[in-house]
């Protein structure tokens, strides 16, 4: 909508020329196509056997248990990054130096990090000083670690944008300052935060495919499987993908849903 | 400090191959990025799908998965690309949906009343566009860009995992062979600590100088 | 005066001539059957209460709305719908605006010389020159290589009279150009501006200061709910407005 005002609403002679360059881009996409198509029909892709696991109910089941594993990584994984993020983000809106200082060095150093980084660190580093645990709970922190930096960024926003006036009006009223963070700045702060959440959960969905490296029978993990098992590369990671795109597409858009009833309200 | 001594070679040589897959990813997206940002906010119905597909698509995978199928996937059909380029092409793919949502919403969040007052004054739309609109969308879109490229170089870590032997993959191995994750670990963070400072530094510095009120 | 002007052909001497102009934004009619003509020399004032269309009246005729049915004409022609025509009739019609809307990345030399030196109307040492001398009129001479980030609203809204006559129009378009101005800024704008008018110069100004109406123009057209319902000189406006509407309006700013 935006850029409609930024530009002159086209009169008759551009409306000709957008015509003309959508009819133009749309043969040239449509070439495009028929050229790989004809590519993929070359290399055999098109036989029906390669297309295996977009059908085969063995196949699909075996993907669909990766998405379980999948989505019960993340749930666990958002809940242990939201729970770091807090206590990170407080710790940075602390006044009290011994917290905040030693947060906002947390926070930065792993925002600075690579993820499979942190993954190789847990992986390799932490069995090295004697802490060892099982592949799931080596990803859950990893992504926990990751997250929980972002997560904390998210929340002290989300903390700051709230109106000072009203901390002062639940003072006013006797509540201690304990429960003015508890019943007023947090509930509000959670809501304002959650499309932003919503974003990140998004990330942690994608980092969590990292089960491929640490291995966690995941859903790009199975589909690792799936892909060596059949020895079809394109269609194995083609149908992870679609699950992916479907899955992610969704959280954004409810993150979207949320933020235009927050500007509505 | 011997250890250190024998470590940094192998983990400088990983470095220099991290800067070596992000530059070009980097530059890959923003020419991708920009394209797909100008289709978005074009008028023409058929580039504006193909944007948002692309950008859709890209940006809910796993960049693992995207790496995954330029890897493994290409050769099946015929094309093999030397590794390191088909992590570039698949890392600028990445990063190109995060460049084409900051010139987008550069260009959206652009003053309309000042481009309506280029326009009033009898400037033609190339014009507008090259004399107005960009100069003042590019200052604004220079810390998202800044942060993309962070990002891309963080992102370049996964090329370890399909066998290109970067800063992170570097680490991997040094710590296989000597056992020293403090040491191999450690320089490691180090060294992206230092990237994003450097990219942090010019990011605030160029923002500076081209800030307006002088 | 309020005539049934839809059989009128192009009038001689209008300079700008709307006719029977229809606006709406979705289903909101912001212009109701407009007819106006503006003749050269003339400073016509655009009065009524706010959303009474008269903002939409001025960026019509720029075509920075485009209208729903309707003409405008400029000297007895269509004003161009689009392209390097409709550029060509904006450098003849200047536009001030209620933001100044002036370009932050540049300095107000910079500000002034841009359009006259990109349409090639003057090369740019002798648009710098002028750029120079309009600053001078607005008393910004020592202003001239700063940003507009660097200068006070009224400073700015005067550089963006100067943008306005560095492309020598033959008409300037005045959208509200005091209304975002501290009190105390307002009467180093409305002073350029009277001089402006009483210059000669084709003005059509939409504004909320009765004292430059008064003094300075020919005309004032009073609008509600997007129609003009009253069109007079200032003089028979002020002490005997014809309609309800204009009396209720000019009760409400002039006892204020």
């Amino acid at each position: 909508m935006s850029t409609s005002r930024i530009f002159d609403i086209a009169g008759p002679r551009q409306q000709r020329r957008v015509r003309i360059a959508t009819t133009v881009s749309l043969v040239a996409l449509v070439l495009v196509g028929l050229v790989v198509a004809e590519k993929l029909y070359y290399e055999a892709q098109f036989v029906s056997e390669k297309w295996l696991v977009f059908y085969d109910l063995d196949f699909i089941r075996f993907l669909l248990a990766g998405l379980w594993v999948t989505l019960q990584v993340c749930a666990v994984s958002l809940v242990t990054s939201a729970l770091f993020g807090i206590l990170l983000a407080l710790g940075r809106l602390s006044s009290v130096a011994v917290f905040r200082i030693p947060a906002i060095g947390v926070i930065e150093f792993f925002r600075a990090m690579p993820f499979l980084l942190i993954v190789f660190a847990v992986m390799f580093g932490l069995p090295s000083v004697g802490v060892s645990m099982p592949a799931y709970w080596q990803l859950v922190v990893a992504i926990t670690v990751n997250a929980g930096a972002m997560f904390a960024e998210v929340f002290r926003a989300g903390i700051l944008a709230i109106p000072r006036g009203q901390r002062e009006a639940g003072l006013a009223t006797g509540l201690p300052s304990r429960h003015v963070f508890t019943s007023v700045v947090f509930p509000q702060a959670v809501r304002n935060t959650t499309p932003a959440l919503m974003s990140q959960a998004v990330r942690v969905i994608k980092e969590s495919s990292l089960g491929y490296i640490v291995g966690v029978a995941e859903l790009l993990n199975n589909a690792r499987v799936v892909s060596e098992f059949t020895g079809n590369f394109i269609q194995a990671y083609l149908a992870a993908g679609v699950l992916f795109v479907v899955i992610n597409t969704t959280v954004s858009y409810l993150g979207a849903r949320w933020a235009d009833r927050l500007e509505s309200s | 400090m011997d250890d250190l001594l024998k470590a940094l070679p192998g983990l400088l040589e990983g470095l220099g191959v991290t800067l070596y897959l992000s530059i070009p990813a980097f530059l890959l997206a923003m020419v991708l990025g920009s394209m797909m940002a100008i289709f978005r906010v074009s008028r023409v119905r058929s580039l504006e799908v193909l944007g948002t597909l692309y950008v859709e698509g890209v940006r809910n995978s796993p960049l693992l998965l995207i790496l995954l199928l330029l890897v493994f996937g290409l050769p099946d059909v015929g094309i093999l690309l030397p590794l390191e380029l088909a992590v570039i092409i698949g890392l600028g793919l990445y990063s190109g949906t995060f460049v084409c949502e900051a010139v987008r919403s550069g260009i959206n969040g652009v003053d309309v009343g000042m481009v309506e007052a280029a326009r009033a004054s009898g400037l033609t739309t190339r014009h507008v566009i090259s004399e107005v609109l960009l100069p003042v969308a590019l200052r604004t879109m220079i810390p998202p860009l800044a942060t993309v490229f962070i990002t891309t170089v963080l992102s370049s870590a996964l090329a370890a995992a399909v066998g290109v032997t970067e800063l992170t993959g570097a680490t991997r191995v040094y710590n296989l062979v000597a056992a020293q994750p403090f040491v191999a670990f450690g320089i490691a963070a180090a060294g992206y600590l230092l990237i994003n400072l450097l990219i942090g530094w010019a990011s605030a510095k160029s923002e500076r100088l081209l800030r307006f009120n002088q | 005066m309020m005539t049934n002007m839809s059989e009128r052909s192009p009038s001689q001497g209008a300079v700008i001539e709307l006719k029977d102009v229809e606006k709406s934004f979705g289903a909101t009619k912001v212009l109701t059957g407009v007819n106006l003509s503006i003749a050269k020399g003339e400073t016509v004032v655009i009065l009524g209460p706010s959303g009474s269309g008269k903002s939409t009246l001025l960026r019509t005729t720029n075509r920075l709305e485009p209208i729903d049915s309707g003409e405008i004409w400029y000297h007895g022609k269509p004003i161009p719908r689009e392209g390097r025509e409709l550029a060509a009739y904006r450098a003849e019609v200047g536009m001030v605006f209620q933001q100044f809307n002036l370009y932050p990345h540049k300095t107000a030399v910079q500000n002034i010389t841009l359009a006259p030196v990109k349409r090639g109307k003057q090369k740019p040492e002798e648009a710098r020159a002028r750029a120079l001398r309009l600053l001078a009129d607005v008393n910004l001479s020592e202003h001239a290589n700063k940003r507009p980030g660097a200068l006070s609203g009224g400073q700015q809204q005067r550089v963006a009279i100067a943008r306005a006559m560095a492309m020598d129009p033959e008409v300037i378009l005045f959208d509200e150009p005091t209304s975002a101005l501290d009190p105390e800024m307002i009467q180093e704008v409305v002073h350029v501006m009277k001089r402006l008018s009483a210059d000669g110069m084709t003005m059509a100004v939409v504004t909320h200061e009765i004292g430059f109406a008064r003094e300075s123009a020919d005309r004032i057209v009073f609008m509600d709910e997007g129609r003009i319902i009253e069109e007079s000189d200032p003089e028979s406006f002020f002490t005997n407005p014809r309609t309800e509407r204009a009396q209720e309006f000019l009760g409400k700013i002039l006892n204020h």
